[in-house]
């Protein structure tokens, strides 16, 4: 078991290398570069030049890969062409914002999915189950930013709501809490991304709760519990539920790389300023290095969380192990 | 005497009347409504992405003073900003949504099909590198590679378009969708994407397929790699092949929506589904109410994702009754693995 | 930066007299939140370009403009200008004593608390004049051709007195040195933030200090408590809050987040404000306007019947009927906002008739029976569709005459570099900036161009160039009137290189208790002083 975490880490590092090195080749082909967001419609081509110059877009492209690349073991991730401004200091101030994003988004999809996923597997057949199936095939189809837009939409029209941060310009996150600041502009501001987030996620725990719980109830111990008289309650709750959660778990580990996804629309539209956006920005004014960085950071952690799946995979279930 | 009873006694098996072909269909719909139901939403979306022009009302380009009418018996689906109808441009805008995805689609399977057979065939070096490409293309998210991607082809200095240059391929207003030819390279984009996913999954089955008998007899009688590869592995792989693009479909509509969402996608003012849900548009839904430029394209486009859904969950359970109501990764996961 | 602020006499505001009375006299302290849509890449007045609005509060300036009158207001750091010749190839500036710098608190950087003096107008000037990235070095290299010949010919003879003489006259430049480009920075500051040192952070001795600089998401300027005008600025601070989602400005100015609207506003915005006094509305005619270029060496657009065919068959009224909502006017060679140089609208409106028969005559003659098809190109710019949905209409109108036009929509940063400085274009669509003096404008005519390294439409005409070039010179405003009329009915009759359109309205909002000096569509008074000095707010519960 060690052997095999440490195996998966150790192969951590070519595809660091791998990705980033993708990600670069990818991106050096994207037209258009950064030096004309400065000028913009006034550019001439001297000034182009100049900009480029200054820059460092001159150099030729293993310098400039060379330059990001060995930047990072000592925690340079280099630099935006536009603002100067470190990625490292960046991604500090907006890290929470997605980290509450992606968290809430999954409690709330659990707290939508597993009650569902149960209430239609202990009913099979019936309209509890034809209601919870329809739902559940929704919000797997409507895609996240046209209910982003509805709920705003709508949200306007009927309510005269507007989300709480197009007031300041600035997210209350987790950390300003902390230092103080209130918790229910926090809450507003992040509630109904996170609920557009989590639909999406909520459908397939809840379908897959369903298939869990009825593989699971279908089993001899299941109908050997009822025969002992247990109620139904204790049945579901003690033996059925914690068996069918396992592969519930594992899935959901694999959706968190959608919700990584997922962020960087509902973070625009929303006009969050998360890690998500960030990168979208980015990539649309040619910000290089910053997207080199954030699509290498996108990568490592959704490895990271693939490796964390296997690992409690094998763990919770003792008949998997990896040799 | 018994042998003298033994005589052959003709008997005629008694067969059952085969029902009418609609009959059995009808009995498939009483026990699975949702997929009966998502089947006539799919045939509604076929008839208006290949009839648009007899279809739809009025033409979706087609400019007038009658702008931003909410809907009524003439615009049943209102008019948007410059006078167009959007009835009209959802309509069209179904052609251009299946143009792109079904294009994607079948183009990602041949190149996935592809890599697939020989990363899993030849195995060994080919395959560590093939995979490793796909690994890391997978880990990157999905979004941001198909960014990158489009971003890429579509430039029109871009090796791509001196390729397409060569193909016969109408530049301007074919088939009634404007701007063809970028509409072709976002297919190409999409596709690679697709590919990549593809490549992965056929892999996995070539790998398994490789082990048989008679691979192994083909090649004891001297048949060379290509012959084995499209004579045995190839046909074996075609339904999964198949299976896994009506899985791909809606994601590949899913995601041309989004990229155009972010206006990145199809030019204007071409109609797509996801085009016409921001820039003016959206303007003109959140603050002056003009809530049907953007509810009736959306509408469309979460409908025809319905039901694919629907179909797939249907056929599922047809195929095997015990993973009714969901099924395992392939079923939820897909759409939620693409983080549209 | 977007909308220009009009420049004629016309003032459009139809608002009725509002029901709330103005209390005065105005009431210092308090804050204002503005929205805006496009990310401010940087605040280096001299360097960056998307944030010379904000720069004009951080920053003193020599002088205001009142473009109505077309004047200076001496209501910032000069308190004389002096032209000695006829020519004005001479300028004599004295400096007014006291325009101090705000104190910040980076130690790095010197100057804090310290006053302008000769010397740091200098050092901006050559800084202005020589950077990388500053549109339009036509005026400081007619001062020298260089640092090093900027430096020499520019002299300061006391503390507070700064003299040059340029090479050649140059009208524009006293129009020139009250753009925003043109701020005052501290010599010490200068040196100590070498490079881009300046665009993320402001060290100068305007009305407001910079507090928080985050491009994407909002900025935060505080009084400066060291402002050379006595009780000024009103203000405490201003918040600038960046969404690009234009929707998404408008709910949030609507929902009162903002005090000043910072979306792009239509007239259907317009005609909702006005009847709810909450909030006070202004228009102005607007200087932004989109035009068609034409590669005039390339077929069928060398011919000059071809050209006028594609000029008559738009039909500028559906345009303003649909894209204006009714509103607006047709533009000439130079946009009509700008009333003292731009033809009359009469002649116009008889010039630009909508003929499409007599376009699919012309198409026939010049060997085109039936039409022909070209691409246009547009760039893509967030939150600015209406050049997607202009063309969209042209497109449509030109169909009608057998002119199929597709449109191609490119990303802004490949527009600029591949297409419209590499000259690759049978056709391009897009809007020229909004300048409200003419001289810019009339350059996208001359051979040179706008950039000056040539026409990206690649047209010349000799006897135009000399039009222009000739009224760059001219300070009669009588004569340089003819001469520019003239220039115009020239351009007219080439219908090209470029096809001018209509001219919209620009509007604004705010919200009642927001008052500023003097509104869209007003010319400043000669008492105004700079930029955000005398904005105030009445104090809300």
């Amino acid at each position: 078991m060690r052997d095999f975490i440490i195996r998966r880490l150790l192969l951590l590092i070519p595809i660091i290398i791998g990705v980033s090195f993708v990600t670069f080749i990818l991106f050096r082909f994207i037209p258009g570069d950064a030096a004309v967001f400065v000028c913009q419609l006034q550019c001439t081509p001297e000034t182009l030049r100049d900009i480029r110059e200054d820059l460092n877009l001159n150099d030729p492209f293993y310098e400039q890969y060379g330059r990001w690349l060995f930047g990072l073991p000592t925690g340079d991730m280099g630099t935006s062409f536009h603002t100067d401004l470190e990625v490292t200091t960046e991604l500090e101030r907006k890290y929470p914002v997605t980290l509450e994003l992606l968290v809430l988004s999954l409690l709330i999809s659990l707290l939508l999915g597993i009650p569902g996923g149960i209430l239609s597997a202990i009913r099979p057949g019936s309209i509890v189950d034809f209601v919870v199936r329809l739902i559940s095939v929704f919000w797997l189809s409507i895609p996240s930013f046209y209910l982003a837009i509805l709920i705003i939409t709508f949200g306007a029209a009927w309510f005269g709501w507007s989300p709480a941060n197009f007031a300041t310009g600035d997210v209350v996150t987790f950390k300003d809490v902390l230092r103080g600041q209130s918790l229910m502009t926090n809450l507003e501001t992040f509630f109904w991304p996170s609920v557009v987030l989590s639909v999406g996620i909520a459908a397939v725990i809840m379908r897959l709760t369903r298939s869990s719980m009825l593989e699971v109830m279908r089993n001899d111990y299941i109908r050997t519990a009822y025969s002992k008289g247990l109620r139904e309650r204790a049945v579901v709750w003690r033996h059925a539920l914690k068996n069918a959660m396992i592969p519930v778990i594992t899935i959901v580990g694999l959706q968190i790389g959608g919700l990584i996804g997922g962020s960087i629309l509902v973070e625009s539209v929303f006009a969050l300023n998360g890690v998500g956006f960030y990168l979208l920005s980015s990539i649309v004014l040619r910000d290089l290095e910053v997207v080199q960085s954030m699509v290498l950071i996108f990568a490592l952690t959704y490895v990271l969380i693939n490796l964390i799946v296997d690992v409690s995979y094998a763990w919770l279930d003792p008949r998997i192990r990896y040799g | 005497m018994a042998r003298e009873a033994a005589v052959q006694i003709e008997t005629t098996a008694y067969e059952a009347p085969r029902k009418p072909l609609w009959l059995r269909l009808a009995r498939i719909a009483r026990h699975h409504p949702l997929g009966a139901m998502g089947f006539l939403i799919l045939l509604v979306v076929l008839v208006c992405a290949i009839g648009s022009d007899i279809v739809s009302p009025y033409d979706p380009y087609k400019v007038s003073a009658n702008i931003r009418e909410s809907p009524s018996l003439e615009h049943p689906f209102g008019t948007d900003r410059l006078g167009r109808d959007v009835l009209a441009r959802t309509i069209w805008g179904a052609r251009v949504s299946m143009f792109i995805g079904v294009v994607a689609v079948v183009l990602g399977s041949i190149w996935g099909t592809f890599f697939g057979i020989v990363s899993g065939y030849f195995g060994k070096l080919i395959d560590s590198i093939i995979q490793r490409v796909i690994d890391m293309l997978l880990a990157i998210p999905a979004l941001v590679l198909l960014l990158a991607i489009i971003s890429v082809t579509k430039d029109p200095e871009s090796k791509v378009y001196e390729v397409l240059v060569w193909l016969p391929i109408p530049e301007g207003t074919y088939l009634g969708m404007p701007n063809f030819l970028q509409l072709v390279v976002l297919c190409l984009g999409f596709s690679i994407a697709v590919s990549v996913g593809m490549a992965r999954v056929v892999r996995g089955a070539v790998l398994s397929l490789k082990e048989n008998v008679y691979i192994e007899a083909a090649r004891a009688m001297g048949a060379s790699d290509k012959r084995i590869m499209m004579r045995h592995i190839l046909p074996n792989v075609l339904a999964l092949v198949v299976v896994l693009s009506t899985i791909f479909l809606p994601l590949a509509i899913l995601a041309e929506a989004a990229i155009s969402f972010l206006g990145l996608g199809v030019p204007q003012p071409t109609a797509s589904w996801g085009a016409d849900l921001t820039g003016n548009n959206q303007n003109d839904a959140i603050n002056r109410e003009i809530w049907w430029v953007v509810f009736f394209p959306g509408l469309a486009l979460s409908l025809t994702v319905l039901a694919f859904n629907m179909i797939g969950d249907s056929l599922r359970d047809i195929s095997d009754p015990r993973l009714r109501g969901g099924g395992g990764p392939g079923g939820g996961g897909g759409r939620g693995a693409a983080g549209f | 930066m977007i909308v220009g602020c009009g420049g004629g006499s016309e003032n459009g505001n139809d608002q009725p007299a509002p029901s709330r009375p103005v209390p005065s006299p105005p009431v210092p302290g308090g804050r204002i939140t503005q929205g805006r849509p496009l990310t401010v890449l940087g605040i280096d007045p001299h360097i960056d370009l998307t944030g010379l609005d904000i720069d004009t509060l951080l920053y003193p300036y020599l002088y205001g403009w009142a473009p109505g009158r077309e004047a200076r207001i001496m209501n910032n750091a000069a308190a004389d200008i002096e032209e000695p010749d006829d020519q004005s190839l001479e300028y004599i500036i004295t400096l007014k004593p006291g325009v101090t710098n705000s104190p910040w608190e980076n130690n790095r950087v010197g100057g804090a608390g310290e006053e302008i003096t000769s010397e740091d107008l200098k050092a901006s000037f050559i800084r202005r004049g020589t950077s990388i990235s500053a549109p339009d070095k036509r005026f400081p290299r007619k001062i020298g051709k260089d640092g090093n010949a900027m430096d020499a010919a520019i002299k300061t003879p006391e503390k507070y007195v700064m003299s040059f003489t340029m090479t050649e006259p140059f009208v524009p430049a006293i129009r020139e040195m009250a753009n925003p480009t043109w701020a005052i920075v501290s010599k010490k500051v200068i040196e100590d933030t070498l490079g881009k040192g300046l665009s993320q952070v402001a060290h100068g001795a305007g009305p407001f200090m910079l507090e928080e600089f985050r491009g994407n998401e909002r900025v935060v300027m505080n009084k400066n408590p060291n402002y050379f005008i006595p009780d000024r600025p009103y203000l405490d601070g201003i918040t600038i809050v960046v969404i690009t989602e234009n929707s998404s400005l408008l709910t949030a100015f609507k929902q009162g987040q903002h005090d000043v609207a910072g979306a792009i506003l239509t007239k259907e915005d317009y005609d909702e404000f006005i009847t709810d006094d909450q909030y006070r509305v202004f228009t102005a005619p607007s200087l932004f306007y989109p035009c068609v270029h034409m590669k005039v060496i390339r077929e069928p657009f060398d011919q000059i019947k071809v050209r006028e065919a594609i000029n008559i068959s738009i039909n500028r009224d559906q345009i303003i009927e649909i894209i204006q909502n009714g509103r607006g006017e047709y533009n000439g060679p130079i946009q009509w906002a700008q009333t003292k140089w731009s033809l009359p609208q009469e002649e116009l409106r008889e010039f630009y008739k909508y003929d499409p028969e007599r376009a699919r005559t012309l198409l026939s003659d010049a060997g085109y029976p039936n039409g022909f098809s070209s691409t246009m190109k547009l760039p893509k710019i967030t939150g600015v569709s209406f050049i997607a949905d202009i063309a969209t209409l042209l497109k449509a109108q030109w169909a009608e005459v057998g002119i199929n036009i597709e449109l191609e929509e490119v990303e802004l940063g490949t527009f600029i570099g591949s297409v419209l400085l590499a000259g690759n274009f049978d056709m391009t669509f897009f809007p020229n900036l909004p300048y409200d003096e003419p001289d810019r404008p009339l350059s996208f005519y001359h051979s040179l161009g706008v950039t000056g390294a040539g026409n990206w439409t690649n047209y010349t005409n000799p006897a135009l160039d000399d039009l222009i070039n000739k009224q760059s010179q001219q300070f009669d405003e009588t004569e340089r009137q003819k001469t520019i009329l003239e220039a115009q009915r020239l351009i007219l009759n080439e219908h090209g290189p470029q096809l001018t359109i209509t001219g919209d309205y620009a509007y604004s909002a705010r919200w009642h208790y927001v008052h500023f000096p003097f509104n869209l569509g007003e010319d400043p008074s000669e008492t105004v002083n700079p930029n955000g000095c005398d904005t105030w707010r009445e104090q809300t519960a």
